[in-house]
């Protein structure tokens, strides 16, 4: 799912840093509310994920990951993403240097997306609440699929730049990554199933601070205790 | 220099060390061309970790001065070949794309007593293409992680700072 250098016009590519730019610009804050751990950890999980290729229909496709990234990291995905996808370009040749504005946005978008479809709301901010919400392994599955299905819109929106050239390409390669699509789905509501079992605090949305201790207890129901919360924060 | 930025220049230092020096181009899409008998131009296109696209549009373009003209198409085969006859000596390029537009191309040059030649590799490429056939970019994801973990070490000295 990464656009190549040489395809896309300037006036694209332009616009790719330019959100990329200004959303990275609105995130990056939030990395002080994240453990570094934690986002080593995802950023790590998206680098190397690339790497699990699929073959499918005379290409070569890999897993992105932007579903669990944006669940787990909420706003902090973005930068996340932008991490792994410099060092997917340095080490392993995945998209290049003009397209990685572009890169970024498509799927630091689709992880926006999917934290949004999971929580409802974009975590990271400053005083929230954190807190597991109602249905997580259906949420997960709706954020794995989301995520990836808007990173997929805005692929192919971004290759339909490039003229008439590239239509029939645009359309190909949304099909072609269907089974990614499937693929993230299952994972974001099996990797949500465990660890809403092993570590749960991960799925809250947790505005952890450094040297502040470990986060509020969670609440499985988000509904019942939204009243009380929201009027503390 | 603050201790975070020592330790963001440090992970740029060892990126390039560590993987950065030979960046594994797991992929990439390579292309190879052999010369077969009666001139005949085999073409064999891959990953370098061992994949083959099938499918993908191979052009074949004479190269005369600035022109370019286009001689032929193929599609690669399950194996990633596809084949191309090469009608006069002169200049030529093969160029490639599947269909999640991967792209790779090589120039080749044939000789006046080589059009008609036997079995012979075009050595049109860098020699460590060949041999990264199959190889799993180990070097690159030993990198990537050191980087990322030298990247949140920096996060994290950067947030004991602000408290």
């Amino acid at each position: 799912m990464h656009i190549l250098d040489g395809h896309l016009p300037v006036l694209s590519l332009g616009v790719g840093f330019a959100v990329s730019g200004g959303l990275l610009a609105a995130t990056l804050p939030s990395l002080d509310r994240v453990s570094p751990p934690r986002v080593a950890t995802v950023s790590s999980a998206f680098f190397v994920a690339s790497l699990l290729r699929l073959p499918f229909a005379g290409t070569s496709l890999h897993l992105s990951l932007v579903g669990l990234t944006g669940v787990v990291l909420g706003r902090a995905a973005f930068p996340a993403v932008v991490v792994g996808l410099v060092l997917q370009w340095l080490m392993f040749g995945h998209g290049g240097l003009t397209t990685l504005g572009v890169n970024a946005a498509t799927m630091g978008i689709g992880a926006l997306v999917a934290a949004l479809a999971f929580h409802g709301r974009l975590p990271g901010g400053p005083r929230e609440t954190p807190r597991v919400p109602r249905h997580p392994v259906a949420r997960g599955a709706l954020a794995g699929f989301l995520g990836t299905a808007c990173s997929l819109s805005l692929y192919a929106a971004a290759l339909l730049t490039a003229g008439e050239g590239l239509r029939s390409v645009a359309w190909a390669c949304v099909v072609v990554h269907a089974p990614v699509l499937v693929i993230e789905t299952v994972l974001g509501a099996s990797v949500v199933g465990f660890l809403l079992r092993a570590r749960p605090e991960l799925l809250a949305g947790a505005p952890r601070r450094f040297g502040q201790g470990d986060p509020p207890p969670l609440q499985e129901d988000a509904a019942a205790a939204a009243a009380p919360q929201e009027s503390g924060a | 220099m603050s201790a975070g930025g020592c330790v963001v220049r440090g992970a740029l230092v060892l990126a390039v060390l560590v993987g950065g020096a030979r960046p594994a181009w797991a992929h990439r899409l390579q292309l190879e061309l052999f010369r077969e008998e009666g001139g005949r131009l085999r073409c064999e296109l891959f990953f370098s970790d061992g994949a083959t696209p099938e499918g993908a549009e191979l052009v074949l373009l004479r190269l005369e001065g600035d022109v370019e003209r286009e001689l032929a198409r193929a599609e690669s085969d399950a194996e990633g070949v596809a084949c191309f006859t090469v009608p006069a000596p002169g200049r030529y390029r093969v160029e490639a794309r599947d269909a999640s537009l991967h792209r790779a191309s090589r120039e080749l040059e044939v000789a006046p007593d080589e059009a008609s030649s036997s079995t012979a590799a075009v050595s049109s490429e860098p020699p460590a293409a060949r041999s990264e056939r199959g190889e799993r970019p180990w070097g690159g994801v030993l990198g990537g992680l050191l980087v990322i973990a030298l990247l949140a070490g920096g996060l994290r000295l950067w947030q004991a700072r602000r408290r």
